[in-house]
């Protein structure tokens, strides 16, 4: 199971965490985050010193190994900081910390780091504990990592007019090709079915589970001869003078592959 | 279980409630009775496929008296060899290929047939049908002594599915305000294997369809843990069990937020 692939390290903070319970105290700050919905939700107590330093730190956490292991280690790492620099430790620093977290877990069940910024702002902010429990968590369960949402495809522009298209005023100009057309909306979906009359190999790529469109539209591109491409993120364009392949980004698998495409539609 | 209508694309809502069908069959192991399901499309043309993989070996399966079309075996559920399935196929029931070339198994699945192997899954269905009502009501009583004692001596626990119309080896259990992989993880540490249909343990980071389809929030299908037992479990196993399951269910909820000694707070 590629869940359970943890680090020894991560699986000793799991069995047996540090500084998990709560504090009460007028110097005392929380941060809550995540939501049981999501299967995740922490709370992160810090008491605050005079000197601006974290002088302890206690956790709750209901959730998978991860979420646990990542609590725990947060706490032992920023345990007498001050809070600047406290403000400093990622959700990577965390990672780190514990010899790596599985793909999958970096980005739902890392939010250690996340709920001791939270209980930073609360503490600067005034907002007491009670008060801030009652703060919503993040309202997405699994936001798209936000590495992955800003990847600039490399080479894009160089194969303009080799392969790379950017508006298709002619279907028939890309028959019998095989063509990959990345999920942009309604429009890039419709384009992909409309395709499917001059060639049998289209592809709509997407980087979210399905393609971001319409209902209607999901069930017309259900029954079309498009193949759909999910979690996949198109990295870079290759090929000598005209495409050739798509380097991806396998978000599921965190794994590269390369997919071998004439033509790639990315409408504008 | 899948409708196909032949030279016609499948309804999307059909589809989708078949698939939620076959999902609770193989997960829920819900015994559902496929005589009445299979009667409204007898005539009609559709064919009724069901994967009984889930079934075989734990319930009598009579292509006499269920309606299906097709109906799909597999060996390693009944201890045969590794990477075998059978397809049963209702006279007069035509199948397109999945593979061409030598035409073997009836021009249905071109490539070598695995002989040995072939062999050793019918072994492996002789001796399950040999065995299988007293060993089902084994399993059973294993099974039920889980479930009571799990139900009785850990607080805020709860059985999923159907007390009784369920698959005989089959216990299927979600506690209050625990997260399943972290359970999971745990009672690995102890020996013990059992599954989850929490999304932390799955690729798609999704809770278990089946689990939200039976009504389940999703806060509840992640805190779900699934026990099944076979040929080599015996009643001793549920007392090992018991051993380790409340002390980390315990260790869990002193580390949840959510755990307040009764039902979690609402998200």
């Amino acid at each position: 199971m590629k869940s359970t692939q943890y680090s020894e390290k991560t699986l000793e903070h799991f069995r047996n965490p540090r500084n998990v319970g709560t504090l009460e105290g007028e110097d005392v700050a929380v941060g809550r985050v995540g939501n049981p919905v999501c299967g995740d939700m922490m709370d992160i107590y810090i008491r605050v010193g005079d000197d601006d330093t974290i002088r302890d730190i206690k956790f709750q956490t209901f959730g998978c190994g991860s979420a646990v292991a990542t609590s725990s280690m947060i706490t032992e790492l920023v345990r007498g900081m001050k809070l600047d620099e406290a403000l400093k430790v990622s959700r990577g620093d965390v990672a780190d910390a514990l010899d790596g977290l599985p793909p999958i877990k970096m980005h739902c069940s890392n939010l250690a780091a996340d709920a001791l910024h939270e209980a930073i702002k609360n503490w600067r902010a005034g907002v007491g504990p009670e008060d801030a429990k009652k703060q919503p968590g993040g309202a997405a369960c699994h936001p798209i990592p936000a590495e992955v949402a800003e990847v600039e495809i490399e080479n894009l522009d160089a194969y303009e007019g080799k392969g790379l298209y950017k508006r298709l005023d002619d279907l028939a100009e890309l028959a019998d090709e095989r063509v990959v057309v990345l999920d942009t909306g309604d429009a890039a979906a419709q384009l992909a079915m409309d395709l499917t009359d001059h060639t049998g190999r289209v592809v709509l790529m997407t980087s979210g589970k399905e393609p971001s469109v319409s209902p209607a539209v999901r069930s017309a591109l259900r029954l079309s001869d498009v193949k759909v491409l999910a979690e996949a993120q198109p990295l870079e364009l290759l090929g000598e003078g005209e495409l050739e392949r798509i380097r991806v980004h396998d978000l599921n698998e965190d794994e590269e592959y390369e997919l071998t495409a004439d033509a790639f539609v990315v409408l504008e | 279980m899948r409708a196909v209508v032949p030279g016609q694309a499948v309804q999307p809502g059909v589809e989708g409630f078949f698939r939620q069908l076959r999902q609770v069959v193989e997960q829920l192991d819900a015994v559902i009775a496929l005589c009445q399901l299979g009667q409204p499309f007898a005539g009609t043309g559709i064919a009724l496929h069901s994967d009984a993989v889930a079934a075989e070996g734990l319930v009598p399966i009579d292509t006499g008296a269920v309606p299906v079309s097709l109906l799909t075996l597999s060996s390693n559920d009944i201890y045969g060899p590794r990477g075998l399935g059978a397809l049963y196929v209702r006279k007069g029931i035509q199948v397109a290929p999945v593979l061409l070339g030598g035409g073997q198994e009836r021009g249905l699945r071109s490539g070598s047939e695995d002989l040995a192997s072939i062999v050793g899954f019918a072994a492996a269905a002789d001796i399950m049908a040999a065995g299988m009502p007293a060993e089902v009501d084994r399993i059973r009583a294993i099974r039920d002594r889980l479930i009571e004692r799990v139900l009785a001596e850990i607080p805020d626990s709860h059985l999923n599915g159907h007390p009784e119309q369920r698959a005989p080896n089959n216990a299927h259990f979600r506690f209050d305000a625990v997260e399943g992989e972290a359970m999971v993880l745990s009672l690995r540490d102890e020996g013990i294997a059992a599954s989850t249909g929490s999304a932390c343990s799955s690729k798609t980071l999704e809770p278990s369809h089946t689990l939200i389809s039976c009504g389940l929030l999703h806060e509840e299908a992640h805190g779900s843990l699934e026990f099944t037992f076979g040929r080599w479990s015996r009643m001793e196993d549920v007392d090992r069990i018991m051993e380790a399951l409340p002390g980390v269910i315990a260790r869990l909820r002193a580390l949840s937020p959510l755990y307040k000694t009764s039902a979690p707070a609402a998200p």
